[in-house]
Protein backbone atom coordinates (compact mmCIF):
# COMPACT_ATOMS: atom_id res chain seq x y z
CA UNK A 1 0.00 0.00 0.00
CA UNK A 2 2.72 2.35 -0.12
CA UNK A 3 2.47 3.70 -3.49
CA UNK A 4 0.26 6.61 -5.06
CA UNK A 5 -3.22 6.22 -5.86
CA UNK A 6 -3.37 3.28 -8.38
CA UNK A 7 -6.23 2.53 -11.23
CA UNK A 8 -7.77 -0.12 -8.84
CA UNK A 9 -7.48 1.84 -5.71
CA UNK A 10 -8.77 5.20 -8.33
CA UNK A 11 -11.86 2.37 -9.64
CA UNK A 12 -12.55 1.39 -5.78
CA UNK A 13 -12.72 4.99 -4.59
CA UNK A 14 -14.80 6.84 -7.19
CA UNK A 15 -17.42 3.58 -7.11
CA UNK A 16 -18.10 3.47 -3.84
CA UNK A 17 -18.06 7.53 -3.77
CA UNK A 18 -20.65 7.07 -6.56
CA UNK A 19 -22.67 4.37 -4.94
CA UNK A 20 -23.23 6.57 -1.56
CA UNK A 21 -23.68 9.97 -3.65
CA UNK A 22 -26.62 8.79 -5.66
CA UNK A 23 -27.75 6.93 -2.84
CA UNK A 24 -28.17 10.22 -0.50
CA UNK A 25 -29.66 12.11 -4.59
CA UNK A 26 -32.20 8.85 -4.53
CA UNK A 27 -33.23 9.58 -0.64
CA UNK A 28 -33.26 13.10 -0.89
CA UNK A 29 -34.98 14.36 -4.22
CA UNK A 30 -37.73 12.46 -3.15
CA UNK A 31 -37.81 13.69 0.41
CA UNK A 32 -37.87 17.57 -0.90
CA UNK A 33 -39.83 16.90 -4.08
CA UNK A 34 -42.77 15.65 -1.20
CA UNK A 35 -44.47 19.02 -0.52
CA UNK A 36 -45.03 17.45 3.73
CA UNK A 37 -46.75 20.55 5.46
CA UNK A 38 -45.56 21.45 9.07
CA UNK A 39 -47.11 19.32 11.81
CA UNK A 40 -48.71 22.00 14.29
CA UNK A 41 -47.76 22.01 17.51
CA UNK A 42 -49.57 19.88 19.83
CA UNK A 43 -52.30 20.72 21.96
CA UNK A 44 -50.81 22.15 25.39
CA UNK A 45 -51.15 20.27 28.22
CA UNK A 46 -54.61 19.35 30.42
CA UNK A 47 -55.25 19.42 33.51
CA UNK A 48 -56.77 16.97 35.68
CA UNK A 49 -60.23 18.14 34.17
CA UNK A 50 -58.97 18.31 30.90
CA UNK A 51 -59.18 22.20 30.86
CA UNK B 1 -53.13 14.03 29.91
CA UNK B 2 -50.39 14.67 28.32
CA UNK B 3 -49.95 15.64 24.53
CA UNK B 4 -46.49 14.04 22.98
CA UNK B 5 -44.76 16.14 20.99
CA UNK B 6 -44.04 15.69 16.91
CA UNK B 7 -41.47 16.26 14.78
CA UNK B 8 -42.32 20.20 12.89
CA UNK B 9 -41.43 18.03 9.61
CA UNK B 10 -39.96 14.78 8.03
CA UNK B 11 -36.68 16.52 7.21
CA UNK B 12 -36.28 17.35 10.91
CA UNK B 13 -36.69 14.05 11.97
CA UNK B 14 -34.11 12.64 8.94
CA UNK B 15 -31.56 14.95 10.26
CA UNK B 16 -32.29 14.42 13.77
CA UNK B 17 -31.21 10.88 13.16
CA UNK B 18 -28.48 11.39 10.58
CA UNK B 19 -27.00 13.93 13.60
CA UNK B 20 -26.89 10.99 16.10
CA UNK B 21 -25.04 8.86 13.75
CA UNK B 22 -22.80 11.33 12.71
CA UNK B 23 -19.78 11.49 15.67
CA UNK B 24 -16.77 11.33 16.20
CA UNK B 25 -16.85 7.93 15.00
CA UNK B 26 -17.46 9.20 11.37
CA UNK B 27 -13.93 11.61 11.10
CA UNK B 28 -11.60 9.76 13.53
CA UNK B 29 -12.62 5.64 13.77
CA UNK B 30 -13.48 5.20 10.22
CA UNK B 31 -10.60 6.20 8.48
CA UNK B 32 -8.19 4.56 10.78
CA UNK B 33 -10.13 1.12 10.83
CA UNK B 34 -9.97 1.73 6.54
CA UNK B 35 -6.54 2.32 6.65
CA UNK B 36 -5.45 -0.46 9.23
CA UNK B 37 -7.94 -3.50 7.56
CA UNK B 38 -7.25 -3.24 3.76
CA UNK B 39 -7.71 -0.03 2.58
CA UNK B 40 -10.39 0.32 0.36
CA UNK B 41 -10.73 -3.82 0.53
CA UNK B 42 -11.84 -2.60 3.77
CA UNK B 43 -14.95 -1.13 2.06
CA UNK B 44 -16.12 -4.70 0.73
CA UNK B 45 -17.28 -5.96 4.05
CA UNK B 46 -18.10 -2.43 5.05
CA UNK B 47 -20.73 -2.21 2.42
CA UNK B 48 -22.15 -5.77 2.74
CA UNK B 49 -22.84 -5.15 6.65
CA UNK B 50 -24.50 -1.24 5.28
CA UNK B 51 -26.74 -3.42 3.59
CA UNK B 52 -27.62 -6.72 5.43
CA UNK B 53 -26.89 -5.37 9.47
CA UNK B 54 -26.97 -1.33 8.79
CA UNK B 55 -30.08 -0.44 6.96
CA UNK B 56 -32.02 -3.60 8.11
CA UNK B 57 -31.50 -2.67 12.08
CA UNK B 58 -32.45 0.85 11.27
CA UNK B 59 -35.62 0.11 9.26
CA UNK B 60 -36.18 -2.12 12.54
CA UNK B 61 -36.07 0.37 15.16
CA UNK B 62 -37.83 3.33 13.02
CA UNK B 63 -40.84 0.84 12.83
CA UNK B 64 -40.55 -0.09 16.52
CA UNK B 65 -40.22 3.33 17.19
CA UNK B 66 -42.95 4.57 14.89
CA UNK B 67 -45.25 2.22 16.76
CA UNK B 68 -44.67 2.56 20.18
CA UNK B 69 -45.47 6.57 19.69
CA UNK B 70 -48.76 5.00 18.81
CA UNK B 71 -49.36 3.86 22.02
CA UNK B 72 -47.61 7.05 23.82
CA UNK B 73 -44.19 5.23 24.43
CA UNK B 74 -40.85 6.96 23.83
CA UNK B 75 -38.35 4.57 25.44
CA UNK B 76 -37.31 0.62 24.53
CA UNK B 77 -39.22 -0.89 27.41
CA UNK B 78 -42.79 0.70 26.66
CA UNK B 79 -42.52 0.03 22.88
CA UNK B 80 -41.41 -3.57 23.38
CA UNK B 81 -44.27 -4.51 25.55
CA UNK B 82 -46.82 -2.91 23.27
CA UNK B 83 -45.13 -4.17 20.17
CA UNK B 84 -44.58 -7.84 20.98
CA UNK B 85 -47.34 -7.82 23.70
CA UNK B 86 -45.20 -9.85 26.20
CA UNK B 87 -44.95 -8.47 29.53
CA UNK B 88 -41.35 -9.60 29.74
CA UNK B 89 -40.04 -7.67 26.80
CA UNK B 90 -40.17 -4.62 28.71
CA UNK B 91 -37.47 -5.52 30.78
CA UNK B 92 -35.18 -6.03 27.95
CA UNK B 93 -36.13 -2.89 26.38
CA UNK B 94 -34.31 -1.57 30.03
CA UNK B 95 -31.25 -2.17 28.04
CA UNK B 96 -32.51 0.91 25.38
CA UNK B 97 -32.34 3.42 28.50
CA UNK B 98 -29.33 2.46 30.48
CA UNK B 99 -26.99 1.77 27.76
CA UNK B 100 -27.07 5.18 26.09
CA UNK B 101 -27.23 6.73 29.32
CA UNK B 102 -23.39 4.62 29.71
CA UNK B 103 -22.64 6.21 26.27
CA UNK B 104 -23.22 9.65 27.76
CA UNK B 105 -21.78 9.60 30.75
CA UNK B 106 -18.61 9.59 29.11
CA UNK B 107 -19.43 10.92 25.50
CA UNK B 108 -20.14 14.31 26.79
CA UNK B 109 -16.48 14.61 28.60
CA UNK B 110 -14.74 13.98 24.89
CA UNK B 111 -17.50 16.10 23.78
CA UNK B 112 -16.53 19.21 26.04
CA UNK B 113 -12.60 18.68 25.42
CA UNK B 114 -13.27 19.08 21.33
CA UNK B 115 -15.13 22.70 22.68
CA UNK B 116 -11.59 23.33 24.90
CA UNK B 117 -9.94 22.83 22.28
CA UNK B 118 -11.83 25.00 20.16
CA UNK B 119 -10.90 27.68 21.82
CA UNK B 120 -7.66 26.78 21.66
CA UNK B 121 -7.46 26.82 18.20
CA UNK B 122 -9.26 30.53 18.51
CA UNK B 123 -7.21 31.68 21.07
CA UNK B 124 -4.10 30.59 19.11
CA UNK B 125 -2.23 28.45 22.43
CA UNK B 126 -2.54 25.48 19.85
CA UNK B 127 -0.55 26.65 17.04
CA UNK B 128 1.70 27.99 19.73
CA UNK B 129 1.87 24.36 21.18
CA UNK B 130 2.28 23.19 17.38
CA UNK B 131 5.54 25.17 16.89
CA UNK B 132 7.04 24.35 20.40
CA UNK B 133 5.88 20.68 19.56
CA UNK B 134 3.80 20.63 22.81
CA UNK B 135 0.68 19.26 21.34
CA UNK B 136 0.23 15.93 23.27
CA UNK B 137 1.81 17.76 26.19
CA UNK B 138 -1.64 20.07 26.16
CA UNK B 139 -3.67 17.41 25.63
CA UNK B 140 -2.57 15.12 28.45
CA UNK B 141 -2.57 18.25 30.75
CA UNK B 142 -6.05 19.76 29.56
CA UNK B 143 -7.42 15.87 29.80
CA UNK B 144 -6.08 15.41 33.44
CA UNK B 145 -7.37 18.66 34.24
CA UNK B 146 -3.57 20.50 35.15
CA UNK B 147 -4.48 23.26 32.77
CA UNK B 148 -6.31 25.64 34.34
CA UNK B 149 -8.32 28.74 32.59
CA UNK B 150 -9.91 30.99 35.22
CA UNK B 151 -9.01 31.49 38.52
CA UNK B 152 -7.28 28.24 39.02
CA UNK B 153 -10.80 26.41 37.78
CA UNK B 154 -9.12 23.32 35.65
CA UNK B 155 -10.08 24.21 32.18
CA UNK B 156 -11.22 20.92 30.78
CA UNK B 157 -13.73 21.52 34.34
CA UNK B 158 -14.68 24.47 32.54
CA UNK B 159 -15.79 23.33 29.46
CA UNK B 160 -17.22 20.31 30.54
CA UNK B 161 -19.72 22.43 32.41
CA UNK B 162 -20.34 24.64 29.48
CA UNK B 163 -20.85 21.66 27.46
CA UNK B 164 -23.04 19.95 30.07
CA UNK B 165 -25.54 23.76 30.10
CA UNK B 166 -25.33 23.29 26.39
CA UNK B 167 -26.68 19.36 26.29
CA UNK B 168 -29.55 19.82 28.96
CA UNK B 169 -30.20 23.70 27.62
CA UNK B 170 -30.96 21.72 24.05
CA UNK B 171 -33.33 18.94 26.03
CA UNK B 172 -35.21 21.40 27.90
CA UNK B 173 -36.46 22.76 25.17
CA UNK B 174 -37.88 19.81 24.25
CA UNK B 175 -38.26 17.94 20.71
CA UNK B 176 -39.09 20.39 18.50
CA UNK B 177 -37.97 23.45 19.84
CA UNK B 178 -34.54 22.26 20.98
CA UNK B 179 -33.90 19.10 19.33
CA UNK B 180 -35.22 19.61 15.69
CA UNK B 181 -33.94 23.24 15.44
CA UNK B 182 -30.25 22.21 16.58
CA UNK B 183 -30.01 19.85 13.95
CA UNK B 184 -31.26 22.14 11.44
CA UNK B 185 -28.20 24.16 12.11
CA UNK B 186 -25.72 21.33 13.22
CA UNK B 187 -26.05 19.32 9.96
CA UNK B 188 -25.85 21.88 7.49
CA UNK B 189 -22.50 23.15 9.25
CA UNK B 190 -21.14 19.75 9.87
CA UNK B 191 -21.35 19.21 5.73
CA UNK B 192 -20.12 22.77 4.97
CA UNK B 193 -17.07 22.64 7.47
CA UNK B 194 -16.51 19.09 6.39
CA UNK B 195 -16.47 19.79 2.72
CA UNK B 196 -14.21 22.62 3.15
CA UNK B 197 -11.92 20.62 4.77
CA UNK B 198 -12.25 17.70 2.17
CA UNK B 199 -11.61 20.46 -0.32
CA UNK B 200 -8.81 21.38 1.25
CA UNK B 201 -7.17 17.90 1.55
CA UNK B 202 -7.72 17.03 -1.96
CA UNK B 203 -5.67 20.18 -3.00
CA UNK B 204 -2.67 19.44 -1.43
CA UNK B 205 0.33 18.69 -3.60
CA UNK B 206 1.10 14.95 -3.29
CA UNK B 207 -2.79 13.70 -2.06
CA UNK B 208 -2.21 11.04 -4.16
CA UNK B 209 -0.06 9.22 -2.31
CA UNK B 210 -2.43 9.91 1.08
CA UNK B 211 -5.19 8.44 -0.83
CA UNK B 212 -3.54 5.43 -2.49
CA UNK B 213 -2.69 4.29 1.10
CA UNK B 214 -6.68 4.97 2.24
CA UNK B 215 -7.98 3.53 -1.46
CA UNK B 216 -5.60 0.62 -2.68
CA UNK B 217 -7.13 -2.13 -1.82
CA UNK B 218 -4.91 -5.15 -0.20
CA UNK B 219 -7.57 -8.41 -0.84
CA UNK B 220 -5.53 -10.63 0.92
CA UNK B 221 -6.86 -8.95 3.92
CA UNK B 222 -10.90 -10.14 2.96
CA UNK B 223 -9.43 -13.46 3.94
CA UNK B 224 -9.05 -12.54 7.70
CA UNK B 225 -12.00 -13.00 9.40
CA UNK B 226 -11.05 -9.99 11.90
CA UNK B 227 -11.33 -7.48 8.76
CA UNK B 228 -14.89 -8.67 8.79
CA UNK B 229 -15.47 -8.29 12.56
CA UNK B 230 -13.95 -4.74 12.33
CA UNK B 231 -16.03 -4.06 9.40
CA UNK B 232 -19.18 -4.91 10.85
CA UNK B 233 -18.51 -3.53 13.91
CA UNK B 234 -17.56 0.29 12.33
CA UNK B 235 -21.14 -0.25 10.54
CA UNK B 236 -22.51 -0.70 14.18
CA UNK B 237 -20.60 1.88 15.64
CA UNK B 238 -21.27 4.70 12.50
CA UNK B 239 -25.00 4.18 12.46
CA UNK B 240 -26.33 4.82 15.96
CA UNK B 241 -28.54 1.27 15.79
CA UNK B 242 -28.27 -0.57 18.92
CA UNK B 243 -28.55 2.16 21.14
CA UNK B 244 -32.24 3.02 21.86
CA UNK B 245 -31.81 6.46 20.27
CA UNK B 246 -33.55 6.01 16.80
CA UNK B 247 -36.51 4.10 18.53
CA UNK B 248 -37.02 7.22 20.68
CA UNK B 249 -36.78 9.91 18.11
CA UNK B 250 -38.96 7.81 15.93
CA UNK B 251 -41.32 7.12 18.59
CA UNK B 252 -42.49 11.12 17.16
CA UNK B 253 -43.16 10.92 14.22
CA UNK B 254 -46.72 10.96 13.23
CA UNK B 255 -48.33 7.20 12.70
CA UNK B 256 -48.37 7.33 9.29
CA UNK B 257 -45.42 9.17 8.41
CA UNK B 258 -42.93 7.37 5.96
CA UNK B 259 -40.13 5.72 8.01
CA UNK B 260 -39.01 3.07 5.09
CA UNK B 261 -37.27 6.54 2.92
CA UNK B 262 -36.57 8.34 6.41
CA UNK B 263 -34.88 5.91 7.60
CA UNK B 264 -32.68 5.12 4.84
CA UNK B 265 -32.07 8.97 3.81
CA UNK B 266 -30.40 8.90 7.18
CA UNK B 267 -27.93 6.28 6.59
CA UNK B 268 -27.04 8.03 3.53
CA UNK B 269 -25.94 11.27 4.98
CA UNK B 270 -23.89 9.42 7.53
CA UNK B 271 -22.56 7.35 4.67
CA UNK B 272 -21.66 10.32 3.09
CA UNK B 273 -20.48 12.09 6.32
CA UNK B 274 -18.02 8.64 6.97
CA UNK B 275 -16.67 7.30 4.18
CA UNK B 276 -16.45 10.58 1.45
CA UNK B 277 -15.48 13.03 3.97
CA UNK B 278 -14.46 11.61 7.11
CA UNK B 279 -11.83 8.86 4.69
CA UNK B 280 -10.54 11.37 2.76
CA UNK B 281 -9.45 14.03 5.63
CA UNK B 282 -7.55 12.62 8.52
CA UNK B 283 -5.57 9.32 6.84
CA UNK B 284 -4.72 11.05 3.59
CA UNK B 285 -3.47 14.32 4.92
CA UNK B 286 -1.55 12.17 7.74
CA UNK B 287 -0.10 10.63 4.96
CA UNK B 288 1.17 13.18 2.93
CA UNK B 289 2.43 15.42 6.05
CA UNK B 290 4.07 12.77 8.09
CA UNK B 291 5.45 10.43 5.54
CA UNK B 292 4.00 6.84 4.79
CA UNK B 293 6.96 5.54 6.95
CA UNK B 294 4.91 6.90 10.19
CA UNK B 295 1.68 5.43 9.53
CA UNK B 296 1.91 2.65 11.64
CA UNK B 297 2.69 4.63 14.61
CA UNK B 298 0.35 7.56 13.35
CA UNK B 299 -2.49 4.85 13.68
CA UNK B 300 -1.22 3.35 16.85
CA UNK B 301 -2.12 6.50 18.79
CA UNK B 302 -6.04 5.26 18.04
CA UNK B 303 -8.27 7.73 17.71
CA UNK B 304 -8.11 10.62 20.15
CA UNK B 305 -4.77 10.45 19.23
CA UNK B 306 -5.32 10.98 15.99
CA UNK B 307 -8.12 13.65 16.47
CA UNK B 308 -6.22 15.67 19.62
CA UNK B 309 -2.91 15.42 18.28
CA UNK B 310 -1.68 14.54 15.23
CA UNK B 311 -4.63 16.72 13.16
CA UNK B 312 -3.17 19.88 15.04
CA UNK B 313 0.15 19.30 13.96
CA UNK B 314 -1.00 18.74 10.32
CA UNK B 315 -3.02 21.41 10.01
CA UNK B 316 -0.65 23.90 11.86
CA UNK B 317 2.04 22.65 9.00
CA UNK B 318 -0.52 24.34 6.63
CA UNK B 319 -1.44 28.38 5.13
CA UNK B 320 -4.07 30.05 7.79
CA UNK B 321 -3.73 26.55 10.35
CA UNK B 322 -5.34 27.92 13.06
CA UNK B 323 -8.26 28.69 11.27
CA UNK B 324 -8.10 24.95 9.70
CA UNK B 325 -7.86 23.41 13.83
CA UNK B 326 -10.85 25.83 14.51
CA UNK B 327 -12.78 24.08 11.88
CA UNK B 328 -11.61 20.69 12.51
CA UNK B 329 -12.58 21.08 15.86
CA UNK B 330 -15.83 22.75 15.51
CA UNK B 331 -16.75 20.29 13.06
CA UNK B 332 -15.88 17.53 15.62
CA UNK B 333 -17.84 19.39 18.73
CA UNK B 334 -21.16 19.92 16.75
CA UNK B 335 -21.17 15.83 15.84
CA UNK B 336 -20.37 15.26 19.06
CA UNK B 337 -23.50 17.68 20.26
CA UNK B 338 -25.81 16.16 17.66
CA UNK B 339 -24.90 12.87 18.63
CA UNK B 340 -24.69 13.35 22.70
CA UNK B 341 -28.69 14.72 22.72
CA UNK B 342 -29.85 11.90 20.97
CA UNK B 343 -28.43 9.27 24.10
CA UNK B 344 -29.57 11.46 26.67
CA UNK B 345 -33.47 11.06 25.18
CA UNK B 346 -34.34 7.86 25.46
CA UNK B 347 -33.62 8.53 29.20
CA UNK B 348 -35.86 11.99 29.52
CA UNK B 349 -38.77 9.90 27.20
CA UNK B 350 -38.67 6.99 30.05
CA UNK B 351 -39.53 9.52 32.79
CA UNK B 352 -41.90 11.53 30.61
CA UNK B 353 -44.05 8.38 28.98
CA UNK B 354 -43.22 5.46 30.70
CA UNK B 355 -43.28 6.90 34.53
CA UNK B 356 -45.45 9.89 33.61
CA UNK B 357 -43.21 12.97 34.92
CA UNK B 358 -43.38 16.12 33.17
CA UNK B 359 -40.61 17.33 31.68
CA UNK B 360 -38.72 19.59 33.26
CA UNK B 361 -38.80 16.89 36.02
CA UNK B 362 -37.49 14.39 33.49
CA UNK B 363 -34.81 16.58 32.17
CA UNK B 364 -33.72 18.18 35.73
CA UNK B 365 -33.57 13.80 37.36
CA UNK B 366 -31.69 13.09 34.44
CA UNK B 367 -28.69 16.10 34.60
CA UNK B 368 -28.37 15.31 37.87
CA UNK B 369 -27.59 11.97 37.71
CA UNK B 370 -25.46 12.56 34.81
CA UNK B 371 -23.64 15.18 36.65
CA UNK B 372 -22.90 12.93 39.48
CA UNK B 373 -21.85 9.89 37.13
CA UNK B 374 -20.18 12.17 34.39
CA UNK B 375 -17.27 13.85 37.45
CA UNK B 376 -17.24 10.40 38.62
CA UNK B 377 -15.80 9.56 35.20
CA UNK B 378 -14.00 12.73 34.59
CA UNK B 379 -11.91 12.37 37.85
CA UNK B 380 -11.52 8.28 37.73
CA UNK B 381 -10.07 8.44 34.38
CA UNK B 382 -7.15 7.36 35.35
CA UNK B 383 -8.84 4.34 36.79
CA UNK B 384 -10.13 3.05 33.86
CA UNK B 385 -13.88 4.54 34.15
CA UNK B 386 -13.94 5.95 30.58
CA UNK B 387 -13.38 2.27 29.24
CA UNK B 388 -15.93 0.69 31.43
CA UNK B 389 -18.32 2.85 30.61
CA UNK B 390 -17.25 2.62 26.95
CA UNK B 391 -17.28 -1.32 26.94
CA UNK B 392 -20.59 -1.65 29.05
CA UNK B 393 -22.53 1.04 26.92
CA UNK B 394 -20.46 1.78 23.82
CA UNK B 395 -20.13 -1.97 22.96
CA UNK B 396 -21.67 -4.53 25.20
CA UNK B 397 -24.86 -3.35 25.39
CA UNK B 398 -25.08 -2.09 21.77
CA UNK B 399 -24.52 -5.41 20.27
CA UNK B 400 -26.98 -7.21 22.77
CA UNK B 401 -29.92 -4.44 22.35
CA UNK B 402 -29.57 -4.70 18.63
CA UNK B 403 -29.81 -8.66 18.40
CA UNK B 404 -32.37 -8.01 20.81
CA UNK B 405 -34.37 -5.69 18.40
CA UNK B 406 -33.68 -7.92 15.36
CA UNK B 407 -34.88 -10.92 16.83
CA UNK B 408 -38.26 -9.35 18.85
CA UNK B 409 -38.93 -7.50 15.13
CA UNK B 410 -38.74 -10.67 12.85
CA UNK B 411 -40.06 -13.69 15.28
CA UNK B 412 -41.82 -12.15 18.13
CA UNK B 413 -43.75 -9.40 16.47
CA UNK B 414 -42.82 -11.63 13.59
CA UNK B 415 -42.06 -11.03 10.32
CA UNK B 416 -45.26 -10.61 8.30
CA UNK B 417 -46.58 -7.76 10.60
CA UNK B 418 -43.39 -5.97 11.02
CA UNK B 419 -42.91 -5.98 7.43
CA UNK B 420 -46.83 -4.46 6.84
CA UNK B 421 -45.27 -1.97 10.12
CA UNK B 422 -42.47 -1.05 7.84
CA UNK B 423 -43.89 -0.28 4.69
CA UNK B 424 -47.15 1.51 6.33
CA UNK B 425 -46.85 4.87 4.87
CA UNK B 426 -43.42 4.29 2.61
CA UNK B 427 -42.23 6.88 0.15
CA UNK B 428 -40.01 4.04 -1.32
CA UNK B 429 -40.88 0.06 -2.32
CA UNK B 430 -38.42 -1.84 -0.16
CA UNK B 431 -37.31 -5.05 -2.25
CA UNK B 432 -39.04 -8.18 -0.62
CA UNK B 433 -35.45 -9.52 -0.09
CA UNK B 434 -34.70 -7.76 2.55
CA UNK B 435 -38.05 -9.52 3.98
CA UNK B 436 -35.56 -12.40 4.06
CA UNK B 437 -32.47 -10.66 5.22
CA UNK B 438 -34.70 -9.19 7.99
CA UNK B 439 -35.87 -12.67 9.37
CA UNK B 440 -32.54 -14.68 8.85
CA UNK B 441 -29.73 -12.80 7.60
CA UNK B 442 -29.49 -10.10 10.04
CA UNK B 443 -30.07 -11.55 13.40
CA UNK B 444 -27.95 -14.41 12.39
CA UNK B 445 -24.93 -11.96 11.54
CA UNK B 446 -25.90 -10.16 14.83
CA UNK B 447 -25.62 -13.59 17.00
CA UNK B 448 -22.06 -14.04 14.98
CA UNK B 449 -20.62 -10.50 15.65
CA UNK B 450 -21.84 -11.10 19.43
CA UNK B 451 -20.00 -14.06 19.61
CA UNK B 452 -16.94 -13.86 17.90
CA UNK B 453 -16.16 -10.47 19.60
CA UNK B 454 -17.09 -11.94 22.67
CA UNK B 455 -14.00 -14.83 22.21
CA UNK B 456 -12.01 -11.83 20.42
CA UNK B 457 -12.51 -8.85 22.98
CA UNK B 458 -15.31 -9.04 25.17
CA UNK B 459 -14.34 -12.02 27.69
CA UNK B 460 -10.69 -10.78 28.25
CA UNK B 461 -12.19 -7.47 29.13
CA UNK B 462 -14.77 -8.78 31.82
CA UNK B 463 -12.26 -10.49 33.51
CA UNK B 464 -9.95 -7.64 33.72
CA UNK B 465 -6.84 -9.20 31.64
CA UNK B 466 -4.16 -6.99 31.58
CA UNK B 467 -4.95 -5.42 34.84
CA UNK B 468 -2.03 -6.18 37.47
CA UNK B 469 -3.95 -6.85 41.19
CA UNK B 470 -1.26 -4.56 42.87
CA UNK B 471 -2.19 -1.34 40.30
CA UNK B 472 -3.18 1.54 42.34
CA UNK B 473 -5.02 4.35 41.11
CA UNK B 474 -5.38 8.13 42.84
CA UNK B 475 -8.70 9.38 42.34
CA UNK B 476 -8.84 13.26 44.19
CA UNK B 477 -6.16 12.34 46.61
CA UNK B 478 -7.42 8.76 47.89
CA UNK B 479 -5.80 6.18 46.38
CA UNK B 480 -7.20 2.96 46.04
CA UNK B 481 -6.30 -0.77 44.04
CA UNK B 482 -7.12 -0.59 40.24
CA UNK B 483 -9.17 -3.58 40.96
CA UNK B 484 -11.45 -2.25 43.85
CA UNK B 485 -11.99 0.90 41.61
CA UNK B 486 -13.37 -1.19 38.48
CA UNK B 487 -15.22 -3.91 40.11
CA UNK B 488 -16.95 -0.70 42.71
CA UNK B 489 -17.72 1.11 39.13
CA UNK B 490 -19.11 -1.81 38.06
CA UNK B 491 -21.43 -3.05 40.76
CA UNK B 492 -22.56 0.97 40.78
CA UNK B 493 -23.39 0.75 36.99
CA UNK B 494 -25.56 -2.99 37.35
CA UNK B 495 -27.09 -0.95 40.44
CA UNK B 496 -28.41 1.63 37.80
CA UNK B 497 -29.90 -1.17 36.08
CA UNK B 498 -31.70 -3.00 38.40
CA UNK B 499 -32.87 0.42 39.64
CA UNK B 500 -34.33 0.95 36.09
CA UNK B 501 -35.96 -2.44 36.49
CA UNK B 502 -37.70 -1.95 39.54
CA UNK B 503 -38.86 1.26 37.98
CA UNK B 504 -40.32 -0.49 35.38
CA UNK B 505 -41.56 -3.11 37.38
CA UNK B 506 -43.73 -0.38 39.57
CA UNK B 507 -45.27 1.85 36.96
CA UNK B 508 -46.02 -1.29 34.92
CA UNK B 509 -48.48 -2.65 38.66
CA UNK B 510 -50.04 0.84 38.38
CA UNK B 511 -50.28 1.17 35.15
CA UNK B 512 -49.92 -1.81 32.55
CA UNK B 513 -50.33 -0.43 29.06
CA UNK B 514 -51.42 2.41 27.13
CA UNK B 515 -53.65 2.35 24.67
CA UNK B 516 -53.72 3.69 20.99
CA UNK B 517 -53.55 7.34 20.56
CA UNK B 518 -56.28 8.53 18.12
Amino acid sequence: MNETLTPVGFTFMVLTWTAIVVLNFFCFSRIFRDKTEEIPDPMPELDADGK
Amino acid sequence: MKQREYWSSKLGVILAVAGSAIGLGNFLRFPVKAATYGGGAFLIPYLIAFVVLGIPLAWVEWTLGRYGGKHSYGSAPGIFHVVTGKPWAKYLGSLGVIGPLLIYFYYIYIESWLLGFSWYALTGELMSAVHKSTVSELFGNYITLKTTLFEGMPAALFFFILTFIINFGIIGFGIRRGIEQINKIALPLIFFLGILLFIRVLTIPGINRGLGFMWNPDFSSLLKPKVWLEASGQIFFTMSVGIGAILTYASYIRKDQDVALSSLSSCAANGFAEVVIGGTIIIPLAIVLFGVDNVEQIAKVGTFGLGFNTMPALFGKMPLGSLLQFIWFTLLFFAGITSSISIIQPAVSFLEDEVGWKHGKSVLTIAGLSLVVCLVAVFGLSGGSIDELDFWGGTFSLVVFGTIEAILFAWVLGIDKGWEELNTGSHIRIPRIFRFVLKYVTPVYLIIILIAWMITDGWGFIVLKGVNPSDTVTILSLTIKKVVFITSFRLFLLALLIAANVIIFKVWKKRPLKPLVK
